[in-house]
């Protein structure tokens, strides 16, 4: 009785608003990086505007999941520390699929430090890392929808289901565009400049 | 002087296209911001989520996990409600 009820704080509208848009930018910034490796250039979207708005994108889609983190661990209802947000499968609140969002961040994280030190690592070490890019993508979609207060939304449901949409499109065009084999092809020309 | 010309429009394509990255990149960030806004007023209206259970942090007969420590113990609801001037009011007999 010496309880008091609060509601849901901002923090927590803010993860959950955070979340989703890293996921609209992250499938954005995976169907650029599909368009890049396909070779399908216009001539008003040059390839190197392509690979520069895939490489701004996928920076963009870490500050919002530094915000998503941020706020998830400050808000009090999941009772997350900084920890659980680096070593997966240890959070008390939903560990499989809170345990999915760690994985996919730390792909992300990877990815984004090699590609800022492609030029030191090499294109092969380089090649190898960014084809995790591809697994942090469904690791992110099966994370938000199995955590996600908002699966039972309609407005969420939409939003997944176009960001599935589009990743399955832009797979779709690379295969019918492409003759080789799909996924060592994916992300991958060593005639290309890197950014 | 034609392979100037061809060096010119080369170098104007690549600014282009560099001014167009850069422009929506701006247009993503500033539309991501303002959608993660919009999501935020949807979530709180559609399904707010949860409702957090806060206690004091220092009331006695409380131990640190906010379980009650005297399970047959429970603070009244009200206060002792007492009469006008706050003092308690004494009731004779009637006689």
């Amino acid at each position: 009785m010496l309880a008091a009820i609060a509601g849901p704080t901002p923090m927590w509208y803010a993860t959950r608003a955070s979340g989703y848009t890293a996921l609209v930018l992250l499938s954005a910034s995976v169907v650029l990086g599909i368009l890049t490796s396909s070779r399908e250039a216009r001539r008003d979207w040059p390839r190197f505007v392509v690979q520069s708005l895939h490489r701004n994108l996928s920076l963009l889609v870490s500050v919002f999941l530094v915000i998503h983190i941020i706020t998830s661990v400050v808000d009090p209802f999941a009772k997350l520390n900084f920890i659980d947000a680096f070593v997966p499968f240890i959070a008390t609140y939903r560990p499989l699929w809170l345990g999915l969002g760690v994985v996919g961040f730390e792909l992300l994280i990877a990815i984004t430090v090699t590609s800022l030190a492609r030029h030191r690592l090499g294109w092969r070490s380089w090649r190898f890392v960014h084809l995790f890019a591809y697994a942090s993508w469904p690791i992110a979609v099966i994370h938000g929808v199995g955590t996600g207060t908002d699966t039972k939304s309609l407005w969420a449901l939409l939003v997944v289901a176009l960001c599935v949409a589009a990743v399955v499109a832009a797979l779709r065009m690379y295969r019918s565009l492409s003759s080789c084999g799909l996924f060592w092809n994916l992300g991958i020309s060593s005639n290309t400049t890197w950014y | 002087m034609a392979r100037q010309s061809n060096l010119d429009a080369a170098r104007l394509r690549r600014d282009l296209g560099l001014a167009r990255a850069r422009r929506v990149t701006i247009y993503s960030a500033v539309g991501a911001t303002a959608f993660t806004g919009v999501l935020a007023l949807v979530a709180a209206t559609s399904l707010p989520g949860h409702s957090v259970t806060t206690t004091p942090a220092s009331q006695p007969g409380l131990s640190d996990s906010g379980s009650v420590s005297q399970p047959g113990l429970s603070a009244p609801i009200l206060p002792p409600q007492y009469g006008y001037g706050g003092v308690p009011v004494a009731v004779s007999g009637g006689s």
